[in-house]
């Protein structure tokens, strides 16, 4: 026999602690739903920073292939002043990468750098150097083919050019940097 | 005094009219942001899409390129954009003399909007293929009005452009995505790339 109680229970709908328990489900089915969305397109612009970087990085290498070679140093280096076409006519050592935001911290706006193994002397400027201790750039290591690793300048007689190529940005999830090391070197072409 | 029906009658109308608006209104923008959110992520799906093609593009072009020889390269002249290029690049070395291909040529094609790679152009024996298709008219801002819209020093140019640079060879891509839902999706890449041989 049944109670009037459990009569009407039996055609009550959702009680209100129902609804709203169902309506809790749904937010945060809705809310993970969402973060995940988010998520991934946040992945998705972060992998595009980094595939614009890399393809600015090696454009730029390129570009010093495509130079005369013993001319690179002197027009991709940081100092205007050893230009081989006269001060400040060369591209110099800072690039800008588009579609990428400067890092923070970066001194003129522009998001990419040539690197060479270089030391500031006070006198001299700018040197060339394969007495730098720097793996990545395989060093150090004769630059000029006179089988001797020394302390001086190879800025004129390199034969072979270590360069990194950085490109450092402000990216969604902070201050990036990718980071291209690699070695140029004379080559002559066949008749 | 019990009051025998309130405790167990449920709702009054009243109350479920209330309920079943708040539960609409609140169905009905979680279905909002759902739909912009997913409107959001398929149009960058197809954007990465694009950037995927374009820079499968790109690199083969950029390849192709790359083994050939400056000296070589059709048109030869400097500073300007093509939406063609003619190339030959080297086989190896036989008797100590470099072998070079049949000629090849990358081209736009205006009419089906496509980048297109074709061995002994205008001979007997011509090849063709198509690396891609849904190229955009012009390259990715820039309108034709004989002005450098987009800022990249040269003026008007397609969807598909090489320039000579020295020893380099500039090469860009606009891919367009037909419009859906009135938005049309541009992804562009650019590629610089000396010769090797």
């Amino acid at each position: 026999m049944s109670t009037p109680h459990a009569h009407r229970r039996g055609r009550a709908g959702f009680t209100f602690v129902e609804l709203a328990v169902t309506m809790v489900i749904l937010l945060v089915a809705l809310l993970i739903f969402s973060s995940t969305l988010s998520s991934v397109a946040e992945q998705r612009a972060i992998n595009r920073e980094s595939a614009l970087a890399q393809e600015a990085a090696r454009n730029m290498l390129e570009s010093l292939r495509s130079e005369n070679f013993a001319e690179v140093f002197a027009r991709y280096n940081s100092d205007p002043a050893d230009d081989p076409g006269g001060p400040g006519t060369a591209p110099g050592s800072r690039f800008a990468v588009a579609n990428l935001d400067e890092a923070p911290d970066s001194p003129d706006g522009f998001e990419g750098e040539v690197v060479f193994p270089i030391v500031v002397d006070p006198v001299a400027g700018l040197q060339l150097r394969e007495d730098q201790v720097d793996r990545a750039l395989g060093l150090p290591r004769d630059l000029s083919g006179d089988c001797v690793v020394d302390d001086q300048d190879h800025s004129t007689d390199y034969f072979v050019l270590p360069v990194r190529i950085t490109v450092r940005w402000k990216g969604r999830t902070g201050t990036r940097e990718y980071q291209l090391s690699t070695q140029l070197c004379q080559w002559r072409k066949l008749a | 005094m019990i009051r025998p029906r309130s405790s167990r009658a449920g709702w009054t109308l009243v109350e479920m009219c209330l309920a079943g608006l708040l539960v609409t209104v609140v169905m009905g923008k979680a279905a909002f942001v759902m739909q912009s959110a997913l409107g959001l992520a398929s149009e960058e799906t197809a954007s990465m899409h694009y950037e995927d093609q374009a820079r499968t593009v790109i690199d083969r072009i950029a390849l192709a390129v790359m083994g050939s020889d400056r000296g070589t390269l059709l048109p030869q002249i400097e500073e300007v954009h093509s939406d063609k290029i003619r190339y030959t690049f080297s086989l190896g070395m036989e008797d100590g003399v470099v072998v070079w291909s049949a000629p090849e040529e990358i081209f736009l094609d205006d009419t089906r909007r496509a980048v297109e790679w074709r061995e002994n152009p205008g001979l007997a024996e011509e090849r063709q293929v198509v690396w891609s298709n849904l190229v955009a008219p012009l390259l990715q801002g820039e309108t034709v009005n004989g002005v450098d819209d987009n800022g990249n020093g040269l003026i008007d140019e397609d969807g598909l452009s090489f320039v000579l640079d020295g020893e380099r060879v500039i090469i860009r891509l606009t891919l367009r995505r037909p419009e859906v839902n009135g938005r049309t999706v541009d992804q562009t890449v650019e590629r610089i790339v000396t010769c090797r041989n």
